[in-house]
């Protein structure tokens, strides 16, 4: 089945061919290995929905066509979190 | 199996960029004429937090290729202060797209955000407020690019702390990429990018 994955930071894509069982988790590594970037620093949408890793392309119910995109999670202000909050 | 077939790159269209007005770096006049008209007052209520954060080296930039709609400033601006209300810090994400004239820039249409793990001395997403921030993607119709951030500093003066420059080079390195960082008890709003490894200030322009 071919899905594409989007790198909302530039609006590219990347157009897959992925099976029933693969992990959400294999999709964005190969992604992320293509664009050189961290996998898991990003958080996964499709739709309004979270992708979970773990889960498989068939869990998730993904089919031919779907877009799931690379969403960066930022962090800001004046230190770490655990020295903060 | 999992096997990448190609990458569709984005591409650019050419359009001339809008009739706005710059803000350069050190202009003031603009955001308070801004506080004004959106009625951001009661500055008594907003607590200044210390900060003895060491500043990062920033240099400075002329050339104006980050430009912001009107209603998305707003947004941002009003977000910050009702966040510095509660002595707290403020987050979005920059939606926009990248086109092209003479030369290359950004265009940021709209800001989205969602509930913040948020204190005066640091910001994040809620881990459960991701659906939230993608009901706000998903309405998009246009085939965005995020162009970066917007935080705010309640009181400690606009920045790019430590912590602002590893998200931005984390997420948000390309020369299109920008960081809005908002300090609304000192009325300053600034746009940062790291260009080859140093922190850049750059003049942003708003339009209607």
């Amino acid at each position: 089945m071919k899905i594409s994955v989007k790198d909302a930071e530039t609006g590219n894509r990347i157009s897959m061919e992925v099976d029933d069982d693969n992990t959400i988790e294999e999709i964005i590594e190969e992604a992320a290995n293509y664009w050189r970037k961290n996998p898991g620093a990003y958080v996964i949408r499709f739709g309004k929905k979270i992708l979970q890793a773990e889960n498989t392309v068939k869990e998730a119910r993904l089919q031919e066509e779907d877009v799931i995109e690379l969403i960066p999670d930022p962090e800001g202000g004046k230190c770490f979190q655990k020295i903060c909050l | 199996m999992v096997k990448i077939n190609k990458e569709k790159i984005k591409k650019w269209e050419a359009e001339p960029p809008p009739a706005a007005r710059v803000c350069p770096p050190g202009e003031k006049s603009f955001l308070q004429e801004k506080y004004s008209q959106l009625g951001l007052k009661n500055f008594e209520k907003l607590k200044a937090v210390p900060s003895n954060e060491k500043k990062v080296e920033t240099e400075v930039s002329n050339e104006v290729d980050f430009y912001i709609r009107e209603i998305a400033f707003d947004k941002m601006l009003k977000h910050c202060y009702d966040m510095a209300l509660e002595g707290n810090e403020a987050m979005g994400l920059l939606v926009g797209d990248v086109k092209q004239w003479k030369s290359v820039y950004s265009i940021v249409y709209d800001v989205a955000t969602a509930s913040l793990d948020s204190s005066p001395f640091y910001v994040r997403f809620s881990r459960d407020a991701f659906e939230e921030l993608f009901d706000k993607l998903d309405d998009i119709e246009y085939d965005y690019i995020i162009l970066g951030w917007y935080h705010s500093h309640v009181g400690y003066t606009s920045f790019m702390s430590g912590i602002d420059i590893q998200t931005q080079m984390k997420y948000f390195s390309q020369p299109f990429h920008a960081a809005i960082v908002i300090d609304p008890i000192n009325i300053e709003a600034k746009a940062f990018r790291i260009l080859n490894k140093k922190c850049i200030e750059v003049p942003y322009a708003v339009f209607k």
